[in-house]
């Protein structure tokens, strides 16, 4: 019952945070669509709907297309290695930051 | 009643280890779209909110406690890491509102159709930055907690079974 209690009460932040962001992020957007910064979702839709029609009268000719290249998994893990090790990275650069000072500091005031 | 205490205080620390490994883990497979594919990142992003509740869960009496204290006798560090902690949360709940709305998978797929507005594309873009950053610091906060936890559960158990 107690888990129970607390699980509802921490859902209930999420949803009041979430209607916070979706309200607060829905009037910049329309504040920003009323000062004529971004189109509307309207416009947007009307836009991207002509500009759809337009390419549809001018496709070219089907080309025959060409067989999909044969799935490599090593450049599959290289690229995830990459792109991952990219999101590592960053993690760390906080990490080493704050922690590696901190423990010289300690280290330092042990000695002395 | 006291080696019961500390028993379930333990059984609930291996829990929460294990628990931000995968969180960890999901959310590093969670931050390549294109390689992990849209379903996969779609439904591993919304079962990552349900994993979060029960992180925040398994943190309860911290923050219960934190939360008592704040304006009273709460130390520099634990300040700084509860207020990192509502702006993570902070960014959590966007990235994961702004994935909603965005969501060509998962969201359709439960029979909803949500109207987009201009911008939730570039706000889960930044948030997820700025997530990056955080799990950085939040890391590097519960540093020694983190150290003593994987040498206890993880490191001591598998020399003991290597030395046996």
């Amino acid at each position: 019952m107690k888990t129970l209690t607390r699980g509802l009460i921490i859902l209930a932040v999420f949803v009041l945070l979430a209607g916070v962001v979706t309200v607060s992020v829905n009037v910049v957007a329309g504040v920003a669509v009323s000062m004529g910064l971004i189109d509307s979702p309207e416009e947007r839709a009307a836009e991207e709907a002509a500009r759809e029609a337009a390419s549809a009268s001018e496709a070219p000719e089907p080309v025959e297309r060409e067989a999909p290249e044969d799935f490599n998994l090593f450049a599959y893990v290289v690229q995830w290695i990459r792109s991952t090790g990219k999101n590592v990275f960053v993690v760390a650069i906080p990490v080493l930051a704050i922690v590696v000072p901190k423990s010289l500091m300690a280290r330092l005031r042990k000695r002395s | 009643m006291t080696s019961e205490v500390s028993k379930s205080a333990s059984s609930q620390t291996k829990v929460k280890l294990w628990m931000d490994i995968f969180i960890f883990i999901s959310f590093l497979v969670v931050m390549e779209p294109h390689l992990s594919d849209l379903p996969v990142h779609e439904w591993l992003g919304l079962a990552l909110t349900f994993v979060m509740m029960v992180h925040l869960l398994l943190s309860w009496d911290w923050i219960v406690q934190i939360t008592r204290r704040f304006f009273k006798t709460v130390g520099g560090q634990n300040r700084l890491n509860y207020i990192l902690n509502w702006v993570f949360l902070l960014d959590g709940v966007v990235i994961m509102m702004s994935g909603i709305m965005i969501s060509r998978v998962a969201i359709p797929a439960l029979g909803l159709d949500l109207v987009l507005g201009p911008g939730w594309y570039k706000l889960h873009d930044l948030s997820t930055n700025v997530a990056l950053l955080l799990l950085g610091l939040h890391t590097a906060l519960h540093w020694s907690w983190i150290v003593s936890t994987i040498n206890r559960y993880v490191f001591a158990p598998a020399l003991s079974l290597i030395k046996r």
